[in-house]
């Protein structure tokens, strides 16, 4: 896996240089928009990590015509510009996610990973949470290598909690998964469902912890 | 001093000065001037009937009886009315009559008919006639001089009543303009005091021009001027805060370089020391991030800033639950329970949904940051003569004397220990001013938690 790194401040693309180079990534690096261009344009990367504030030509523009080109890569944009328009500006531009400054390395890295995964093609076939396993393709769950055995409904919510792993789905979220069995679904259903899944899934070190009002969200216990 | 400049500053002193004195002095000098046309005028018609009396009481002498002296009687037939008279023939001796009258002047001796002036007698004003006269039966061609006295009583009390009649009305009539004139004043001033009362009520952030429609063609100039002058400070001010936005921006890149740095530093293999040593970086690195993002956020919401954005309808539940949502993982990693709570389904509020986004991110922020591990963190929102929403944490709360100043930028509660950027209550101070919305902290007894409610003003129209 290839990376280009445009970004003109040196400390930082530094440290980015060598946390792509300590993930397994060979990561080159460049300051300018128009030599940024250029060797987008020559395909050799698998990925760029776009700073938006450039000298010469800015990140916008770069993103612009690299997309006009046709190049379907992978573009994560840096900037220190947070208000929303510069964001859907971007994203607009064919950006493919978008992260303000100053952010977390570990972040940066998770988003690099999700990012040149999809490019794979493979999408997230497998999702993991502990030492479970859900294999979306084979709608097959495993806990520490053990299959369990759930029920359709069960695996729908299961999955939607995946896909937001840490984060927090509404109970609205979820009945709208199970809307395409064509039955109304409860939020009183919901809450057995989230029974039922806890015991089954005990000891496969994941939680699924209820949030107050809001809904529910998977962790690693 | 101040008093006296003001005094000589005052339109509304000049005027008066300079329209009632002048009237005043009118008022004065009409009146004197009335009452000496008055007295003169009342002598003119009571010196004809004395003429023509004293004329008669010469021919009555000229007409009576040879050798005798004519009594008083015949003299005034229709009774004396307070009149004292006396005659004197050519030598200057007394014939009959009052002998304590003044005697003829010689002038009186050569004059051509009656001559009338004013003179003491008797204790009193009178009005003193003489008149020279031939007699053509009695002793024909002798020449006498009648001397009449009558007192000014009457001609003063018709002179008296003809100032009144002129004064009275005058006076009133000046009472009148002065009233005309008053009322004048405060029609014209009226619109100066609403233009002292719209500035009086602007905001320090309020840089619209004022409008100059109503004001008097003769301010209008100054009103002009002013609103020149504030839009120059309109665009000093935003120059400012452009290099305060400029300078934010400017410092984040450098920040995520010194934050990426000690990240990758902590990832390797070093002595405990350097290890503690590269946390505090770390940290240090974090809190200066933030600080920029809620200086930066500040900004954004300052009311300049969001000139330019809509506000429209939206539903408070929403973005609430939204902002919750977001909050979660950060609670959880501190043991915090962070839960939500909502009577309605839908609350409609009138506003800007970042600005409104903002403002919950910012409640919520500050109370996970002073709510110790395994607390208790509740958002609910409602409706009540327009939406609400509260956040109520279990944390230490904070002291009653502090909690005015807890909106001021960079004010942080004294001995609270945390990180924070101090901006955070002033970005919900901002947020909720533009929308109408008054930020309480409710009264919680001390040490028990914190209560903050945001009520915003009814808002009819749902989403």
């Amino acid at each position: 896996m290839r990376i280009l790194i445009v970004e003109d401040d040196e400390v930082l693309s530094d440290s980015l240089i060598r946390a792509m180079a300590g993930v397994g990534y060979a990561a080159d690096h460049v300051a300018d928009g128009e030599q940024a261009l250029g060797m987008l344009r020559d395909g050799c990367y698998d990925l760029a990590i776009l700073d938006l504030s450039l000298p010469g030509m800015d990140g916008l523009m770069v993103l612009r015509q690299l997309r006009s080109g046709k190049r379907s890569l992978p573009v994560i944009i840096l900037t220190a510009r947070d208000s929303v328009s510069d964001r859907v500006l971007g994203l607009d531009l064919g950006a493919d996610d978008y992260l303000t400054k100053p952010f977390s390395l570990a972040e940066l890295e998770a988003r690099v990973r999700a990012l040149l995964r999809r490019g794979q093609g493979g999408g997230a076939a497998m999702l993991t949470c502990g030492s479970l396993e859900f294999d979306s393709v084979g709608r097959r769950v495993t806990v520490n290598g053990e299959p369990v055995e759930l029920s359709a409904r069960e695996l729908a919510v299961l999955e939607t909690l995946l896909f937001r792993l840490g984060k927090v789905v509404s109970k609205d979220k979820l009945i709208e998964s199970l809307c395409a069995w064509g039955d109304e679904v409860t939020p009183n259903a919901i809450e057995v469902y989230m029974h039922r899944l806890r015991k089954k899934l005990e000891s496969g070190g994941v939680a699924i912890r209820t949030v107050r009002g809001l809904g529910y969200l998977m962790d690693k216990a | 001093m101040r008093d006296d400049e003001h005094d000589i500053l005052s339109l509304k002193h000049h005027l008066v000065n300079w329209l009632f004195t002048p009237l005043y002095l009118l008022l004065l000098f009409s009146t004197v001037t009335g009452y000496i046309a008055a007295l003169k005028l009342s002598n003119q018609p009571y010196d004809i009937v004395l003429i023509e009396r004293a004329r008669l009481m010469a021919s009555r002498f000229d007409l009576a009886a040879e050798g005798v002296l004519p009594r008083q009687d015949e003299l005034l037939p229709n009774g004396a009315g307070g009149l004292v008279y006396s005659l004197f023939d050519r030598r200057g001796q007394l014939v009959l009559g009052n002998a304590s009258l003044p005697r003829p002047r010689p002038a009186d001796w050569s004059a051509q008919g009656a001559k009338l002036r004013d003179t003491i007698f008797g204790g009193g004003k009178v009005r003193l006639l003489t008149l020279r006269f031939q007699t053509t039966r009695r002793m024909p061609g002798s020449e006498f001089v009648l001397v009449l006295a009558e007192p000014d009583d009457d001609r003063l009390a018709l002179g008296r009543s003809i100032l009144g009649n002129i004064v009275i009305p005058q006076f009133i009539f000046i009472l009148i303009a002065g009233l005309a004139v008053w009322l004048g004043f405060k029609r014209g001033f009226e619109p100066l005091e609403k233009l002292r009362q719209v500035v009086a009520k602007r905001r320090g952030d309020d840089l619209r021009p004022l409008d100059d429609s109503m004001a008097p063609g003769e301010i209008r100039p100054l009103i002009q001027e002013v609103n020149a002058l504030i839009a120059r400070l309109k665009l000093t001010m935003e120059q400012q805060k452009n290099f305060i936005a400029n300078a934010a921006h400017q410092l984040r890149t450098p920040f995520a370089g010194l934050r990426a740095q000690a990240e990758l530093a902590r990832r390797e293999e070093v002595p405990p020391a350097i290890k503690a040593a590269l946390e505090g970086i770390c940290e240090g690195a974090g809190r200066c991030s933030r600080l920029v993002t809620q200086l930066l956020t500040l900004v954004r919401n300052e009311p300049e800033a969001r000139a330019g954005v809509a506000m429209q309808s939206l539903d408070l539940h929403r973005i609430a639950q939204e902002a919750a949502m977001h909050w979660v993982p950060e609670a959880m990693a501190r043991q915090i329970d962070l839960g939500y709570e909502s009577g309605d389904v839908q609350l409609p509020v009138y506003g800007d949904e970042h600005a409104l986004r903002d403002l919950i991110d910012n409640l919520l922020d500050n109370a996970i940051r002073y709510t110790p591990n395994g607390g208790h963190i509740t958002l609910r929102t409602g409706y009540e003569r327009g939406a609400w929403l509260r956040v109520e944490d279990d944390g230490r709360g904070i002291p009653l004397a502090e909690r005015t100043r807890i909106f001021d930028r960079f004010y942080r509660v004294s001995g609270s220990g945390q990180p924070g950027s101090g901006l955070g209550l002033a970005i919900v101070n901002e947020v909720a001013q533009r929308h109408g919305a008054a930020v309480e902290i409710e009264d919680v007894a001390a040490g028990s938690g914190t209560v903050f409610v945001v009520r915003f003003p009814h808002h009819a129209e749902a989403v």
